[in-house]
This record gives structure tokens, C-alpha cells and sequence, in this order.
């Protein structure tokens, strides 16, 4: 189908921008819910939930990014697809505060 | 070419001018032709740069001195508030667009945008529009609240007149041109191009406009929203950013900056992809990195969007959140400088040839990259702590800007002015006038570096002669009056250009992209016949592909029933797949762009009761567009000169307006999106929450509209080969429609009083509005079927309108049941949080 490989090239980016906008939520949310108060051993549920949404956004687009490279030829269009993809998931580096970072302060 | 087939291209152009063309006198009204509308855009936005700049005049004078009594606080509010405006909405996005329509089919190959009318349409609003913020101006009633008209400043209670309500029904106008602009342009690229021009063979300009087209179609709406909202509020009392009631005043900036960092992008971007043109051509050799480079604007248009709260570090946001703004801003940085390395190693690897599009490079790459690098300062949140709304923000955004797109537009003008006018520069005043911006600019804006690193707040009208800013004051006035006298310089240059400049045959900067293969100035038609592109576009010999299109040897090389044709081809591939026959010149979108502009004016002046007539004018005009659109009867594939024939675009599947219709929903969903993220903020942030009054539910009124939007979409969706049944279910579609509407109005009414009491209840309010909108253009859209079935443009093979139908049939269910499940998801929010 024409339209896949247009929609393909934007796909990690897409998740990464999806990913961006449900951490954010997350946060505000778990803030309100007072779930920074919350402790699971030494860390709080809150920060517990962002690293693991984290992690879970990051397993998302590299499984997006090598479905790309496994599946589409090597193609002018592929090769800036991966290319970008591979921004996408570099960019996940500004998920990198929730380590950190104090959560609702 | 001999005697022959030079007088058999003669008749084509003359038989396609006739087509093509605009008439004389009051018939240029009716123009709808890309070269003629991207002229008027370009033109238009000059005018507004120029007023623009008499308003920054005027804010320089004002500083100059201490204790300076030229304005009032009150004048000088409207001058700075105005400067922003003019220079953000009048000039620079409808600059480029203005750009992008005159040169896009060139580029790529084809006759037209894809919806000419729209392009006339957008254009008209723009005026219009812009009009009525510098006739505010001028009658002493203008935004005075700051471009980005911040609450609650900007409500009812702290600005009481006028000023307020011409800033966002004004914009709210401009914006319906950028909007159908990015559907326009977006279209165009994907649908309309030369065949065999493949999305990699696209010209590197093509691939930027494609990604800003994109942006401004996620990035509008949010600002368009938060515009409806703040004037319902103002005019209605419905209190979204009124704190006492529940509501936020930092809804507001996040609306707005949702909007307003992609669209620093917004502007770059397409200033970039001139420079991506311009550089390789200067320098005779390609683009390197083309490929990577198209990578680094995808990954910047995402990051752009990413980066919103970058402007709200000091509203009290956690360290974590703002952790992910301030990572984005920083790594925004990372595909700029590759695009900015791409262009140097181009330079690097070439032969580069000194001219003055060159000159104003240099004074891109100078100028902007300094400004990148105080905005990977401001990304830093202790050091934006310290510079937010100071003079160093005010510095570091013209740096960007003008930077980013002042001085690249300038290279571009100077680039493709000889392909408006047909003439060359003379050149006596095009190095003066530069040098004369570049110094006047660095002056001006550098010393705003130190005033605002000394404190020097921004918008203030005087300061103290203790406080010691003077003499840099002083110097970034007299900087701001030496790049004034060069602008003027400029323009006087362009002039000149167009009366005096050196006449050309073809071609005089040797490019390798289309545009160059046809006559200049530009034929209504632009190309006798369309090229087949059998490499990167911006790798073509002009000179040669010129005179064989100009005799009619490529495809679509003759005239046919006096249709305005052009090729529609896959979009990823090029390969060609329809004729696509364009409407021709008419005065509706300029009658459409009036009505339009008196809904606004009867807002502005509160006559409320009279808009829903012109609501209706607006629409009927709208219906008219398409009464000479689409063929009566079937017809079977078309002769296009080369290769297999090719059906009519009515005969397709997935035609361009089908894909208009798409983008448009995209926009739309972005829009109610924000809606609900803003409900949900509200909740989530807001003070005096829970709102201590009833959610109103009325399950009953939900589940009747549920009910009609199944039917409505069940009966508008079907696919029948018998048009009475079609024409049959459409008009139980339509009575499905009205009763939604009828029901949602009634609950609107019911619920008013309540939703000007507390943001949740507006909240709902507003959603079920958008629901009522929905619903009742599903009405208008259901009764348009009919009608069209009954004048013939409906057949088995040629159902396109009943499927554009189709498609916002189902996109109201989807939003509708959204629209009525979002009470009960309220409530049940807030009794979770302990209501």
C-alpha cells in the first residue's frame, strides 16, 4: 500500500511524541494522586511508575525502529526512515530526569 | 525549434493562457492561479513587514532615552503588542506561504496547487484580517496585552475594551488562511507532482514545506482553540482561565506555547529549505547529505512540539517536567547544526559563487547561529530563571528570527526575483543595503544581550537614568534606524530590479531545479506540458527540458473541454494515477472571505444574534464552489500524451480532496484533543477544584445522541449502487443530524447558566458544542449528498462526495461519543480525587 511507507517514516517519531505527552501526564497525575508520597522500598510509587513507563516507551520505539530496518528495503525512503528513527529514540534521552529529578516539587 | 513547431507551441500557449489566465480590470478579483495568489501573499506580507517596522521604529525611539515622553504606556502597549503581531502573523508565516505557493508546482513539476479557490480564499482572510488588526491600530483600539495576550490580562475584568477581542477573532481570521494553506500545500506535495518524482527525487524544498505544512496542521489548532475559549469567556462568562471559578490562567499558555514554539519552527523551516535550494546552486554542487538532512527537519519538527513549557520555566512546574522540556530544547540544537553543517560542507566542497543572495547566507549563518546559541542558554533552566522576560529573551528571539528568516528570505528574494520579473539586479544598491542590515541588525539587537543580562525588563515603556541602560539603549536605537535605511534600501532595490533589471533568456544562476525550466516571468500555466523526472529534482537541466515542454512534449501537452489539468500520481512513487481537473477563476473566495470577515464583525461588535445568518451566508457560499466541480456523467479514461490513459479524478479513489478531507480532521481531531487535554488540566491543576455544584449528566440526553449519531452514520456511510436509496438514507442521515442537534442545543441552553459558575461545567459545555458543530455540519454535509446525486454528479464510479461525507460522518460518531461520555468521565474523575 502507498500510504505505509510515508506513515512509516514518521512512526517512531510519532510514539517518541505519544511517549513525550504520557510521561508528562503521568506525572502531573501521579503528583495529584499524592502517589510521591507513596514508598515501595526506597523509591516512590511515582517514580517507580515513570521509569517503568520510560523504559516501556524506549522498548516501544526500538521494537517500532527494527521492525522498520527488518521489514522495508533499502530504499532511499528506508534509509532516511532509519535514519530518523534513529533520532527518535536518541531523543529519549530527555526521559533521563525521572532518575533523579524530585517529582512534584 | 523550426518555424512549425515553433508556431504549434505559440497556439498552445495561446490556448492555455486563455484557460490559465486572469483577465484585466476588476476580473483580477477572480484570480485563482498559484503564480498570481503567491505574488499577492508575498507582496501583502511585505506590506505588513513595513508597518511592522514603523511600529519597531517607534518602540526604538521610545527607548532611546530615559524618562522618554514620545508615547504614553498605553500607546506604547498597543505599538509593542502590535509589532509582535504584525511581524509573527501578517509577515512571516504568510511570507512563506506566499513563497511556497509561487514556487511549488514550479518545483515540482505540475500547473497548480492542488485547490486554487482555497489558495484565492486564504489569501482574501489574510487581507482581511490583517486589515482589521492595523484598522485597530489606527483607530487607537489594538491587542495591547502582548503578542501572546496572556490571562488574565487579557480578560474582561483587566482589559475591558475592544483591544482583547480584535486580537483573537483578528488571528482566529488569519489562521482559517494558514489552515487552509497547510491542507493546500500538504496536498499539493503529495499528490501533485511531475511523474516519476518520487518523494526522494522531490526537490529539498518540497521535503521542508511537506514537513511544515505537517506542523502547522498539529500546531494552529491548539491556538485557534484557546482563542474560541478566551472569547467565550470574555464575551460569555464561561470561566476556563478564571482561577476564582475553577478555571486556570496557565491553560492559557499552554495552549498557546503549544502553538507558539513549533511555530518558531514554522518559520525556520521553510527560510531552511531556501537555503537547502539556494546554497547548492550557489556553490554548483548538490546538497550533501540530503538525505540526512531531510532526517534532522523530521526529527526538528517533532522536538519543536516538545519543547512548549520551554517558555513557562518560572510558573512553578516540578524539576522533572521541566526536565523534559529543557533536554528537548537542548537537543533541538542537534539536527540544526546538522542542517547548518550540511550547507557549510556544501560550500566547503563547491565552487561557491560570490553574489548577494550569497552575501545575505553569510549573514543567515552569522546572525543565526548566535542565536541558537543563546537559546541553548535559555533552554537551561537556572539561566532562563535568571533572563526570563528580560531584554536578553527580546535579543535572543530576533537574533532566531531574523536570523532564521529574515536574511534567508532576503537571499531567496534576491534569487528568484529575476524569475518573478524576468530581469536580473543592476546591483548598485543590493551590497550597501546589506551591509547596512547586517551592522544596523547587530547594533540593535547585541547591546539588547547586555541591557537584558543588566535587568532591563521587556515592555516596559521608561526606565530610570539610574538604572544605567541607557547609552545601550541608546546605541540599539541608532542601530534600529541604520537597518530601517537599509530595508528602504532594499526595497528601492527590488524596484529597480523590476523596471531597470538586466533582461535574461533561461536560467541565469545555472540551477538544476524545475522552476528555471520555464519562461520568466511565469505563464499562467507555468509548463505547456509536464516533465517526466527520471532523477533528483534538483539535479535537471532547465535549459534543455524548457523549449521541449514548451512545445508540448510531455504529458498533458494539449488542451482538452478548456480544462485546467494536471497530473495526480502516487505518493510515494510519482507514479501518475489521474487527471486532476482543477476549478476555474470565479469571485467566490472573495465573496466567501467577506462573508466571513462580517461573522468576525459582528462578533467584535456583539451583534451575536445576527452572526448564525451570516454563519448560513457563509455556507451557501461555500456550496456554490462546487457547482461546477466534477463531471454530470461518466466518463472514460483520458488521453494524457504519454504512457497508459488515466481516469478523471472523480473516478478515483483517493483524489486530493479526499486527502484534504483527512488532513482537515487531522487538524480537527488536534483541536478537540486540546479541548479535552484542557478539561483535563483544569481538573488536574486547577484552584477551586472540585467545583461544588452538580456535574450536569442527563444520561437520557446522551444516550438519544448516541443514538442519532449511529444512525446518522450508519445511513451516510452506506455504499449503494442505486442513488434514489443513497439519496434515501442520506436524508434519514440528515433528520438523524437535526434531532442531535436539536437535542444537544436544548441541553447547551439548559446547562448555560451553570457553565459560567465553574470551569467544569464550561468545560462540558464547550465539548458538547464542538459536538454540536459537528453535528451540524453533518447535517449541512448529508443534504449537499442529496443535492448532488439529484444534479448527476453521483454514479456508481464517481461517488467522491458522498465519501467525503462518509468520512466526517464517522469522524462526528467517533468525537461525539467522546463528547458525551466526557460528563461521566468528569465526575467520576473528580469524585476520585476525594469531591
Amino acid at each position: 500500500m502507498s500510504g505505509n511507507p510515508l506513515l512509516g517514516l514518521f512512526a517512531v517519531w510519532i510514539g517518541w511524541a505519544a511517549g513525550f505527552l504520557l510521561l508528562y501526564a503521568l506525572q502531573a497525575t501521579g503528583c495529584r494522586a499524592g502517589w510521591d508520597d507513596r514508598m515501595i522500598g526506597p523509591i516512590s510509587t511515582l517514580r517507580l511508575a515513570l521509569i517503568m513507563t520510560a523504559v516501556a516507551i524506549v522498548a516501544v520505539l526500538l521494537a517500532l525502529s527494527w521492525k522498520a530496518r527488518r521489514n522495508g528495503p533499502t530504499s532511499p525512503l528506508a534509509r532516511i526512515g532509519a535514519l530518523a528513527n534513529g533520532a527518535a529514540i536518541l531523543a529519549t534521552l530527555c526521559f533521563a530526569g525521572v532518575l533523579w529529578l524530585s517529582m512534584c516539587a | 525549434m523550426t518555424p512549425a513547431p515553433r508556431r504549434a507551441a505559440l497556439r498552445l500557449h495561446r490556448e492555455l493562457t486563455a484557460i490559465w489566465g486572469t483577465p484585466p480590470g476588476w476580473g483580477r478579483l477572480q484570480a485563482v492561479n498559484h503564480t498570481v495568489i503567491g505574488k499577492r501573499f508575498m507582496l501583502t506580507a511585505l506590506v505588513f513587514f513595513a508597518i511592522g517596522g514603523v511600529l519597531a521604529m517607534l518602540i526604538r525611539t521610545q527607548l532611546a532615552t530615559t524618562k522618554s515622553a514620545f508615547l504614553d504606556a498605553a500607546a506604547y502597549a498597543q505599538v509593542f503588542t502590535m509589532h509582535g503581531v504584525v511581524m509573527m502573523f501578517l509577515f512571516a508565516i504568510p511570507f512563506f506561504e506566499g513563497l511556497a505557493m509561487y514556487l511549488l508546482p514550479k518545483l515540482l513539476g505540475s500547473r497548480d496547487l492542488a485547490f486554487p479557490r482555497m489558495s484565492a480564499y486564504g489569501y482574501w482572510c489574510y487581507l482581511f484580517g490583517g486589515s482589521f488588526l492595523v484598522g485597530a491600530l489606527l483607530a487607537g483600539v489594538a491587542p495591547d496585552g502582548g503578542w501572546f495576550m496572556y490571562t488574565p490580562l487579557s480578560s474582561s475584568t483587566y482589559m475591558p475594551g475592544v483591544n482583547a477581542d480584535v486580537w483573537l477573532l483578528g488571528i482566529t481570521f488569519v489562521e482559517i488562511s494558514a489552515l487552509s494553506a497547510a491542507v493546500e500545500i500538504l496536498v499539493s506535495i503529495l499528490k501533485l507532482r511531475a511523474p516519476g518524482m518520487s518523494l526522494t527525487r522531490m526537490p529539498i524544498f518540497a521535503w521542508y514545506m511537506l514537513i511544515v505544512a505537517g506542523m502547522m496542521l498539529i500546531g494552529f489548532p491548539p491556538l485557534i482553540l484557546g482563542s474560541i475559549l478566551l472569547e467565550a469567556e470574555r464575551a460569555f462568562g464561561l470561566p476556563f482561565f478564571d482561577p476564582g471559578r475553577g478555571g486556570d490562567p496557565l491553560l492559557w499558555q499552554h495552549l498557546f506555547w503549544l502553538f507558539g514554539h513549533p511555530e518558531v519552527y514554522i518559520i525556520f523551516l521553510p527560510a531552511a529549505g531556501a537555503l537547502s535550494t539556494i546554497i547548492p546552486t550557489l556553490a554548483r554542487r548538490p546538497l550533501e547529505g540530503y538525505e540526512i538532512v531531510v532526517a534532522a527537519v523530521i526529527a526538528l519538527a517533532f522536538l519543536s512540539f516538545g519543547l512548549w513549557v520551554h517558555h513557562m520555566y518560572t510558573v512553578g512546574i516540578p524539576h522533572v517536567a521541566l526536565s523534559f522540556f529543557s533536554a528537548a530544547s537542548g537537543l533541538a540544537a542537534v539536527p540544526t547544526g546538522v542542517q547548518i553543517f550540511a550547507w557549510l560542507a556544501t560550500l566547503a566542497h563547491g565552487r561557491p559563487r560570490m553574489s548577494v543572495p550569497m552575501l545575505h547566507v553569510f549573514g543567515f549563518l552569522f546572525v543565526f547561529v548566535l542565536g541558537g546559541l543563546t537559546g541553548v542558554m535559555l533552554a537551561m533552566v537556572p539561566f532562563d530563571w535568571q533572563a526570563h522576560d528580560t531584554h536578553f529573551v527580546v535579543a535572543h528571539l530576533h537574533y532566531v528570527l531574523v536570523g532564521g528568516f529574515v536574511f534567508p528570505m532576503m537571499a531567496a528574494a534576491y534569487y528568484w526575483l529575476p524569475h518573478i520579473f524576468g530581469r536580473q539586479s543592476v546591483q548598485h544598491l543590493s551590497h550597501a543595503a546589506f551591509w547596512m542590515i547586517f551592522i544596523g541588525f547587530n547594533l540593535t539587537f547585541f547591546s539588547m544581550h547586555l541591557t537584558g543580562l543588566r535587568g532591563m525588563p521587556r515592555r516596559i515603556s521608561t526606565y530610570p537614568p539610574e538604572a544605567g541602560w541607557e547609552v545601550l539603549n541608546f546605541v540599539s536605537s541608532m542601530g534600529g534606524f541604520i537597518m530601517t535605511t537599509g530595508f528602504a534600501l532594499v526595497a528601492l532595490d527590488f524596484l529597480l530590479l523590476a523596471v531597470f533589471g538586466k533582461p535574461f533568456r533561461r536560467n541565469p544562476w545555472q540551477a538544476g531545479t524545475l522552476e528555471w525550466a520555464t519562461t520568466t516571468p511565469p505563464p499562467a500555466y507555468t509548463f505547456a506540458s509536464l516533465p517526466e523526472v527520471a532523477e533528483r529534482a534538483d539535479r535537471l537541466d532547465p535549459d534543455t527540458l524548457g523549449p521541449a515542454l514548451a512545445a508540448g512534449n510531455g504529458f498533458l501537452g494539449a488542451v482538452r473541454n478548456g480544462w485546467m489539468e494536471v497530473l495526480g500520481v502516487d505518493m510515494v512513487t510519482g507514479k501518475p494515477e489521474q487527471v486532476v481537473v482543477l476549478p476555474k477563476r470565479t469571485y467566490l473566495p472573495l465573496l466567501t472571505a467577506l462573508a466571513t470577515g462580517s461573522v468576525f464583525a459582528l462578533l467584535l461588535l456583539k451583534l451575536y444574534w445576527l452572526a448564525p445568518p451570516a454563519i448560513l451566508v457563509v455556507t451557501a457560499l461555500f456550496l456554490l464552489w462546487t457547482r461546477d466541480c466534477g463531471p454530470t456523467s461518466d466518463l472514460a479514461d483520458l488521453p494524457v500524451g504519454r504512457g497508459p490513459d488515466l481516469p478523471h479524478h472523480y473516478h478515483t479513489e483517493r483524489p486530493p480532496s479526499y486527502w484534504a478531507m483527512v488532513f482537515t480532521l487531522a487538524a480537527d481531531a488536534t483541536l478537540y484533543a486540546s479541548l479535552l487535554f484542557g478539561a483535563l488540566f483544569l481538573w488536574l491543576s486547577a484552584p477551586n477544584w472540585p467545583p461544588g455544584l452538580d456535574i450536569p449528566l442527563d444520561a437520557f440526553t446522551c444516550l438519544a445522541v448516541v443514538a442519532a449519531l449511529i444512525v446518522a452514520a450508519f445511513f451516510g456511510s452506506r455504499r449503494l449502487s442505486d442513488n434514489d436509496r443513497t439519496a434515501r438514507n442520506l436524508c434519514i442521515a440528515a433528520l438523524a443530524h437535526g434531532a442531535a442537534l436539536v437535542i444537544l442545543l436544548a441541553f447547551l441552553a439548559a446547562i448555560h447558566g451553570e457553565a459560567t459558575r465553574h470551569a467544569a461545567v464550561a468545560s462540558i459545555f464547550a465539548v458538547k458544542s464542538y459536538a454540536a458543530f459537528h453535528v451540524a455540519v453533518g447535517l449541512v454535509l448529508s443534504l449537499f449528498g442529496v443535492w448532488r446525486i439529484r444534479r448527476g454528479n453521483v454514479s456508481r464510479l464517481r461517488d467522491l462526495d458522498l465519501r467525503l461525507g462518509r468520512l466526517w460522518h464517522l469522524f462526528t460518531l467517533v468525537t461525539g461519543l467522546a463528547a458525551m461520555a466526557f460528563p461521566f468521565v468528569l465526575k467520576l474523575l473528580i469524585g476520585g480525587a476525594g469531591a
